[in-house]
């Protein structure tokens, strides 16, 4: 497809995307979602909170006098790196079979399908905003916070999800055409705990291995920002946090685009 | 021509089926011996029709014969794989009574949920409640979870929100099936106004007396192709006679 059919495809399709029954479909899907997730759970929305301080107790526990040595606010440290890529690792999963999931909504109606996806990802943004918050209290509480820090989150957190939208919408697609991702994703999302700076900061690897791991995976810039303006860690710099921007609006536009390319085909599939 | 809804030239439909059943083994020798795993199978093929505004167009044709992937490729949910579409209005459809209904939702939030996924409002539905409740006859049951009605009590709640679109141009794909006979009898008084309105609308379903009731024209469609169109009546008794013996 050409970049001027494509381009001219995104517009008419964001155009269509927030137009007022669309718009007001999103809004019904988002209630519906918020209704039912959960349901008949005793604990409810607190149970996916559960999941990144279960996680951070056994990993505090088993790394804290490995990698935790030296690191200023340790515990901190420990828990913004397990709450973003708990994050990605959830939505991305929940994302990738959305389409198979609503199979029979995707093959009967006439509504935009990123919508579907959009729906979903409000659930998990909206957790990762409430465990947000409670990185800015902690950050108060270790004396760190700054309304400055505010102001630099916003745009990075925005930058964050329209990255997890972008590979969301590609997982989505290629779900159709090979339900293997399923197990393959599965994997990587362990590994992702492995390979990304979440218990262990990069100057206490080899400089290949750092190399590798901020080039490599794209989470690393995101981390690395996150916890520069949380932990008031200025030394983070401007060069990572303008990547990290830069790295959710390309891989949203990849994304996107892939998607209005190859979406039809998908859903045949589905 | 202004009052073209809908124009298809030599339109034509392919999907990829699996030659035989997919194996581990199967995919393996495929990938060694070169094979393509995939057959084509051409659902639909050189379909050639135009729709006028207010026209009422019955689809008759045998299961597989391509109703749905027609219907499916006019309302943009599948891509042609060739000809030319020109769809001037956008249409609704009912493919399902299902789609879009939550088992876990009360039937309330049920009728805003199938409403936004047919492109109703919630401002809009808001006021027709009522009317809405009155023909499902589920007053008593609106905030119970759908999954405590029956089945027919679901289709029935899915058509009655459905009939309250605004739409110029309709779609309706086998949504009659299996209505008890009251509420058929509300269908019908829907319908009729339906026929005499000059919305748009396409139909198929294997009730053919209310094909024939409802529509003024048909085309009959077999394994994908056009065998024949024109006024309904005539196509639809075409139709029922390709079955009697000898035929």
């Amino acid at each position: 497809m050409k970049l001027g059919i494509l381009s001219q495809k995104i517009k008419t399709r964001t155009n269509k995307l927030f137009k007022r029954p669309n718009y007001g479909l999103l809004l019904e899907l988002i209630r519906a979602k918020f209704k039912i997730t959960d349901h008949n759970s005793v604990l409810g929305v607190f149970w996916s909170l559960i999941v990144p301080v279960v996680m951070f107790l056994a990993m505090y526990l088993v790394f804290r006098t490995s990698f935790g040595q030296g690191v200023p606010a340790y515990p901190f440290y420990l828990l913004v790196g397990i709450i973003c890529v708990n994050f990605f690792a959830t939505a991305t999963t929940y994302i990738m079979k959305i389409f198979f999931l609503n199979r029979t909504i995707v093959l009967n109606s006439m509504l935009p399908r990123e919508i579907l996806i959009l729906s979903d990802m409000f659930i998990h943004t909206y957790k990762f905003i409430i465990e947000l918050i409670l990185c800015l209290i902690i950050s108060y509480l270790y004396g760190l916070f700054s309304w400055g820090a505010v102001l630099l989150l916003l745009p990075l957190a925005a930058s964050y999800i329209a990255f997890i939208l972008g590979i969301g919408l590609i997982l989505s697609l290629i779900y159709c055409f090979a339900r293997d991702i399923e197990h393959i994703w599965a994997i990587a999302s362990r590994l992702l705990y492995f390979v990304t700076p979440i218990f262990y900061t990069l100057d206490k690897i080899s400089p290949l291995a750092r190399k590798i791991i901020y080039w490599g995976n794209p989470l690393t810039p995101f981390l690395v920002s996150f916890r520069g303006i949380l932990m008031g860690q200025n030394s983070t710099g401007v060069f990572t946090y303008m990547y990290s921007l830069l790295l959710g609006a390309g891989f949203f536009i990849i994304g996107y685009s892939v998607f209005l390319v190859l979406e039809n085909m998908g859903v045949e599939r589905t | 021509m202004n009052d073209i809804c809908v124009s298809a030239e030599k339109l034509s439909k392919r999907f990829f089926v699996l030659k035989r059943k997919q194996t581990a083994l199967g995919v393996l020798k495929a990938l060694v011996s070169g094979e393509p795993l995939k057959r084509e199978y051409w659902v639909l093929r050189d379909i050639t029709l135009r729709i006028h505004k207010g026209e009422k167009l019955a689809i008759v044709g045998k299961n597989g014969s391509g109703k749905t992937t027609l219907l499916r490729i006019i309302t943009g949910i599948y891509d042609r794989t060739y000809g030319d579409l020109e769809v001037k209005e956008e249409p609704r459809a009912l493919f399902g009574c299902w789609t879009a209904l939550n088992a876990d939702l009360s039937v309330i939030d049920n009728i805003y949920l199938f409403g936004a996924v047919h492109g109703i409002q919630r401002g809009y539905l808001k006021g027709k409640i009522s009317e809405i409740m009155k023909m499902t006859e589920l007053y008593d049951l609106q905030f119970c979870a759908l999954k405590e009605l029956s089945m027919g009590q679901m289709q029935r709640l899915a058509l009655s929100v459905f009939f309250q679109i605004p739409n110029d141009f309709l779609i309706f794909d086998e949504s009659l099936a299996s209505v008890d006979q009251g509420f058929a009898q509300k269908c019908e008084a829907y319908f009729k106004n339906l026929a005499s309105s000059g919305k748009t609308v396409i139909m198929t379903s294997h009730d053919n007396r209310f094909l024939r009731k409802y529509c003024n024209k048909a085309i009959w469609l077999d394994e994908g192709r056009i065998r024949m169109s024109g006024q309904a009546q005539s196509v639809i008794d075409e139709y029922e006679n390709s079955f009697k013996p000898g035929n």
